[in-house]
């Protein structure tokens, strides 16, 4: 397939005239006000209003432009790696303020005090059914991230927007989508196929060893957010092992791997949950399609898939892989507009902008409202530190 | 030596709770060389399955004449059990990282022997799920050096090969599915996948390896 | 056909605003509800399971939970059960306990243990057959949280 597209012509964008971004813009300004705010009446501390204001701003700003210019990814990145850097800035104090330590203890273990991430999730599913048991250190409803609060979240996440949630709602998968825009050319331009399988290799196996364990394989051994949230203690050997697996891991697919490669290697060449969200696609109303008529085989889709979800194979069928994550950047990018989130079931129609639409409500929705907490509390940290020289509020 | 009722029970019991572990370890195995078959017919499955159950039996019958012969001899002292398990187990874990991990592996090196597959292969086609159930039932996992050590305490021939009998019924119920996975609409996919599972579980077993040397060296 | 899946398919897209709004509205009931409706909880192997057994002596109160050898089928070889030592409100345990506890009344599981609470370690006296040692001594809130490695006797 050609790298280069075969015509200069201006690409049809799915973008509104500015009337109409107005009027399909307002729904969505009601909503974030009602959302933000919660019914509450606006924060007296400074450093609580301006983030609030920041996040009620830049989500609208972002959706005006979205819907104006046509472009998904381009606005969607933008909120998406902010969500995941301010989910850092703000994770790591607020469990200095709750907890009062950053590894976690025996103490913390046996006390229940672990926030819960959707990353258990697909671990916990075969214990879940057999015992009834959710085989992880954490509150089924009460403290920071218990539980029963996540869980919701990621059903109500996947029902709405199948494995869409890796790309507007993980609060990991921005940090890489962040970095693999660092570069302007990859410097890594093939991976072999064999390796998209890979995921599903360590769902397989997590999901396995997890049920004859009876404890989060994941968690315990590979996650490389660990680096940037928290991990056990360094007190044994033990720990000092899964610390340097967890750190390896993060610079190996988190920094290095996107940075090289373009792509979000953690999330396309590494991730269970991934690989377990990307079946939730099936069950979803809204994947990306590509019109075959329209389509010049330029393949300017599959070279800027950012999880290796467009192929040859996959763009015969007029379609994308499985484990597609929705984030737009295909659509994007076709000269043609050819490719185009699509409803299923219905008639393929690339330049009908009823699906994008249908697709944006809820998705945009879900990544303002789910990442507004961190961007605010990551936020408030930033003026904390800015103001009173620490980022922990005493 | 322990009633053989006990024996049988504690067999099935172990079977069922580390079926999984049987899973994760001959599954990615299994299902590359069972979906090779593409177009297999629905009786052609079940047959298949019938022998891969029969072969996994004939190979744990003959662990558990082993079994009971090292629970005479090496596995009698801790520090030589956890050595002799360690050794196994980074043994089984090179082979499985080798077979799942390396592009060029074409047989199986999870699996001893994976020449002799290749020649059941091409001689004997219809054997080919019998010879895979003899030589995963001869293949080391954490559920079955579990077996082992418990059948090698047992205290007689008799009650280690009841004891594996049992243990063949518990772990059955986990590994019975596979062959009818050859329906599956993209066995290549499924193919590929449970060969680099193989890989990830031997590195999982890597680890268990580790634990198992220097709990020894601890003993 | 394709008709009725065009309806089909463009009702569950139209859902999945509203669906989102719904669990954003009543997030602080949905928890709750999936917890109440499932009865899921927390494995004990992190929790060290329900509490079976109080006994109040003076100055403390011990809480002994079940013992813990559950597997996703069937039950363990190897275990633990773990021992909370409570102090009163607002106060602290002594410096050293010492307690016999007694573990679902089988004498194979019968443990001593001592705890030394200032420097927060635990040693076995003379035990059941099947107590293998202390796991480990935890900070609870409230009290001290002792887990006692056990062997299965089923």
């Amino acid at each position: 397939m050609s790298s280069t597209p075969t015509t200069t012509s201006r690409p049809w964008s799915p973008g509104l005239s500015w009337p109409k971004t107005a009027l399909a813009a307002l729904p969505m300004l009601l909503l974030t006000a009602l959302m933000l705010l919660g019914g509450r009446p606006l924060p007296h501390d400074p450093l609580r209003l301006v983030p609030l204001l920041a996040v009620f701003v830049l989500s609208n700003v972002l959706f005006v432009l979205m819907l104006r210019t046509g472009k998904t990814d381009r606005f969607r990145a933008i909120l998406f790696v902010t969500v995941a850097v301010c989910f850092v800035l703000s994770f790591i104090p607020n469990l200095l303020e709750v907890r009062g330590n950053i590894g976690l203890t025996g103490d913390d273990l046996v006390q229940g005090k672990t926030p819960f991430c959707h990353m258990v999730i697909p671990m916990t599913v075969i214990p879940a059914a057999l015992t009834r048991t959710i085989i992880f250190p954490g509150s089924m409803l009460t403290g920071f991230a218990a539980i029963g609060s996540m869980l919701v979240l990621w059903l109500a996440a996947t029902l709405a927007l199948g494995r869409g949630f890796c790309s507007w709602g993980c609060f990991f998968g921005g940090l890489e989508d962040g970095l693999s825009r660092v570069r302007n050319r990859p410097l890594v331009k093939a991976i072999g196929k064999r390796w998209t399988y890979l995921p599903y290799a360590v769902l397989g196996t997590v999901v396995v060893i997890s049920a004859l364990t009876l404890t989060p394989t994941y968690c315990e051994w590979l996650c490389p957010f660990k680096s940037v949230t928290e991990f056990n203690a360094l007190t044994n050997t033990r720990a000092v092992a899964q610390a340097v697996i967890f750190f390896s891991l993060f610079a190996g697919l988190v920094v290095v791997g996107p940075v090289v490669t373009r792509k979000r290697t953690q999330c396309g060449l590494f991730c269970p949950m991934g690989a377990f969200q990307g079946f939730t696609n099936k069950l979803n109303a809204f994947e990306v399609r590509v019109d075959r008529e329209r389509c010049s085989d330029c393949g300017q889709c599959e070279k800027v898939c950012p999880t290796f979800s467009l192929d040859r194979e996959s763009l015969a069928k007029g379609g994308t892989r499985v484990s597609c994550v929705k984030c737009g950047k295909c659509v994007d990018a076709c000269p043609k507009g050819a490719a185009a989130f699509h409803i299923k079931g219905t008639a393929l129609r690339p330049q009908a902008r009823s699906a994008r639409l249908l697709f944006l409500y809820p998705a945009f929705l879900f990544l303002t409202v789910f990442g507004s907490g961190m961007i605010q509390d990551g936020l408030y940290r930033v003026l904390l530190l800015v103001t009173t020289g620490s980022m922990i509020a005493h | 030596m322990l009633p053989i009722g006990q024996l049988l029970g504690e067999g099935v019991v172990v079977g069922l709770a580390g079926g999984t572990g049987c899973l994760a370890t001959c599954g990615p195995v299994l299902l590359p060389y069972l979906l090779a078959e593409e177009g297999r017919s629905r009786w052609a499955s079940v047959l298949a399955l019938g022998q891969l159950l029969l072969g996994r039996l004939v190979g744990y019958l003959a662990i558990g004449i082993l079994a009971w012969l090292a629970g005479m001899t090496v596995l009698a002292s801790p520090r030589w059990r956890a050595w002799l398990v360690g050794t196994a187990y980074l043994g089984v874990a090179i082979l499985m990282v080798a077979y799942g991990f390396s592009p060029a592996a074409k047989g199986c090196a999870a699996t001893p022997g994976a020449g002799i597959l290749a020649r059941v292969r091409t001689r004997w086609p219809k054997l080919l799920p019998a010879a895979l159930g003899l030589l995963t039932g001869l293949n080391l996992c954490p559920p079955f050096v579990v077996a082992i050590t418990r059948a090698a305490d047992a205290g007689g021939l008799a009650g280690s090969l009841a004891f594996f009998s049992a243990f063949f019924v518990g772990t059955s119920v986990y590994l019975a599915p596979l062959p009818l996975l050859g329906w599956l609409r993209r066995p290549e996919a499924v193919r590929t996948t449970a060969r680099l599972a193989a890989g990830v579980v031997g590195v999982y077993f890597a680890y268990l390896g580790l634990v198992n040397l220097i709990g020894g060296l601890l003993a | 056909m394709a008709k009725l899946k065009s309806v089909l398919g463009t009702m569950w897209a139209l859902t999945a605003l509203p669906l989102l709004l719904v669990m954003f509205f009543g997030f602080t009931h949905w928890p709750k509800l999936l917890v109440a409706a499932t009865g899921l909880e927390v494995s004990p192997w992190f929790t060290g399971g329900k509490v079976v057994a109080s006994v109040d002596r003076e100055g403390y109160a011990i809480r002994v939970h079940r013992p813990v050898f559950d597997a996703l089928v069937g039950q363990r070889a190897k275990g633990f059960v773990q021992i909370d030592f409570v102090p009163p409100e607002g106060g602290s345990l002594p410096a050293v306990v010492e307690e016999s506890v007694d573990v679902g009344g089988n004498p194979a599981l019968a443990i001593r243990v001592r705890v030394d609470t200032a420097t927060r370690t635990a040693t076995l006296g003379a035990s059941g057959t099947h107590v293998d040692g202390v796991e480990g001594v935890y900070g609870l809130a409230r009290g001290l949280g002792v887990r006692v490695a056990l062997r299965n006797p089923a």
